[in-house]
């Protein structure tokens, strides 16, 4: 009995991680569609109707997968008066599931939004824009290769596992 | 001793410098005007004596003055591009930053700085009743005989002019009006005068001064309407048809005297129009105190 619960225990966890794995891969398609949808309003609140920076932000506090970034991005600007470096904390602590290029292509926005004109914020935020709608096909592709290999593999090894323990 | 004016200006200030000014600023923050800082040189506060070089650790980069932008904007530069555009940004509490640097124009013909190279921030104190004083002699039969004010730059033209505004406004109890192209008069912040212009006055802020007073005289119908400094022939005949509404005139020129407004062409005609009544002179004693001393204008 010992060694039937004892190898379902391994049989879950082993599913999980493999589980876990396939969702990391599911979250990070969600991750990069809301930034893109972000940026996206940010163009449109921050060049197109001249919204103050910090609106946009209480905006983004409102969008599930960005909300506690924004959150504590906008906490950070009211304590130091300065976006960069708020934005790049908030970044750093929100763990994104994302790799350091996609990172890269956020963190670079720190130098420019709110701090130059609409025209060159519209042109940062439009090729950031573009190169997450790169990532974000990639990450697509990704998804439906590797999520479910991870998902087949978590549950056979556990299978596998079971099958060699009892 | 605190004084709440220039703290809230040294906020803007990233450390070092922050730090630097404040000491800087020693046991009378109260009588400095100004804070200026200039890329590759230095860190400085001004007041009426003159400016003195504050001791920084290395050199103001351009850095230091998109930082001091970036708090005074809340990281918005996008909606503050069109005050920027003009070379200042108001800030709450009546505070001016004045921008210098390279100009270049946008697709749109708008003006933007490409790289700043000075800022300076203006304290705004309120200065009530330096003309009270002036407040009985202000109306001559209940009414408010048109009235220049002339002065030579840095006299305090544009506080005597806000003080004046205010007391017709609250204490004679006039409608009010103020074209106020540079924002230098009521100093609105999100709509609201962050300087005690009176209850009574209505401010049309950032329109040039000759399409703004026409603006005012048809949609605000004003029984006083005030202007910032008189430069421009489109002024001139602004007023005239403004005095020909039946309005009265509260406006501000540069000048020493009257013999020197007669030599200047746009002065002089202003005069020869005859839309003004009589004169505040700005003067200053050997302590630097000023008075003020009304004429009639000749006829």
């Amino acid at each position: 009995m010992l060694r039937l619960l004892g190898a379902l225990g391994v049989f879950c966890v082993l599913s999980w991680c493999g589980l876990q794995k396939a969702l990391w891969y599911c979250r990070r398609v969600d991750c990069l569609a809301a930034w893109q949808s972000a940026l996206r309003e940010g163009e449109r609140q921050l060049c197109d109707l001249g919204i103050q920076t910090p609106e946009w932000l209480d905006w983004m506090q409102k969008q599930k997968t960005l909300g506690a970034f924004a959150e504590q991005c906008r906490a950070g600007l009211e304590r130091s008066g300065s976006f960069s470096a708020a934005w790049r904390t908030a970044l750093t602590q929100a763990e994104f599931p994302l790799d350091k290029d996609e990172l890269w292509v956020l963190e670079s926005l720190s130098d420019v939004i709110g701090r130059c004109d609409s025209a060159s914020q519209r042109a940062a935020l439009r090729s950031a824009q573009d190169r997450l709608e790169l990532y974000a096909c990639r990450a697509g592709e990704e998804k439906r290769r590797l999520g479910k290999m991870w998902s087949v593999l978590g549950l056979s090894a556990g299978a596998l596992a079971v099958v060699l323990l009892y | 001793m605190n004084d709440v004016a220039f703290s809230a200006c040294l906020t803007l200030l990233q450390e070092p410098l922050q730090g630097a000014a404040q000491s800087a600023a020693g046991t009378q923050p109260e009588r400095w005007e100004e804070i200026r800082l200039r890329t590759g040189r230095g860190l400085s506060l001004a007041d009426e004596r003159g400016e003195q070089m504050v001791s920084i650790p290395g050199a103001v980069d351009e850095r230091d003055l998109r930082a001091v932008l970036e708090r005074a904007t809340r990281a918005s530069y996008q909606s503050a591009a069109e005050q920027l555009g003009r070379g200042f940004y108001t800030l709450k509490g009546g505070h001016r930053i004045g921008v210098c640097g390279t100009v270049y124009r946008n697709e749109h013909g708008k003006a933007s700085f490409r790289e700043l190279s000075s800022l300076c921030i203006r304290i705004a104190r309120p200065h009530p009743g330096i003309a009270h004083h002036l407040g009985r002699s202000l109306l001559e039969g209940g009414r408010f005989p048109s009235t220049l004010i002339l002065a030579p730059p840095g006299a305090g033209k544009t506080t005597l002019l806000r003080e004046v505004i205010r007391l017709l406004s609250d204490e004679c109890g006039l409608r009010t009006a103020i074209a106020d192209e540079r924002g230098e008069v009521a100093a609105i912040w999100h709509g609201v005068p962050q300087m005690d212009i009176g209850r009574r006055t209505d401010v049309l802020d950032g329109a040039p001064k000759a399409e703004g007073m026409l603006m005012l005289l048809r949609s605000m119908t004003p029984q006083v309407l005030a202007v910032d400094e008189i430069t421009d022939p489109a002024d001139v005949r602004a007023l005239s048809a403004a005095a020909n509404c039946g309005v009265s005139l509260l406006a501000t020129v540069h000048g020493g005297s009257l013999e020197e407004l007669k030599r200047r062409s746009v002065s002089r005609t202003l005069l020869e129009e005859q839309a003004f009544r009589r004169l505040i002179l700005i003067e200053r004693d050997a302590d630097g105190a000023r008075h003020y001393r009304m004429e009639p204008l000749p006829c």
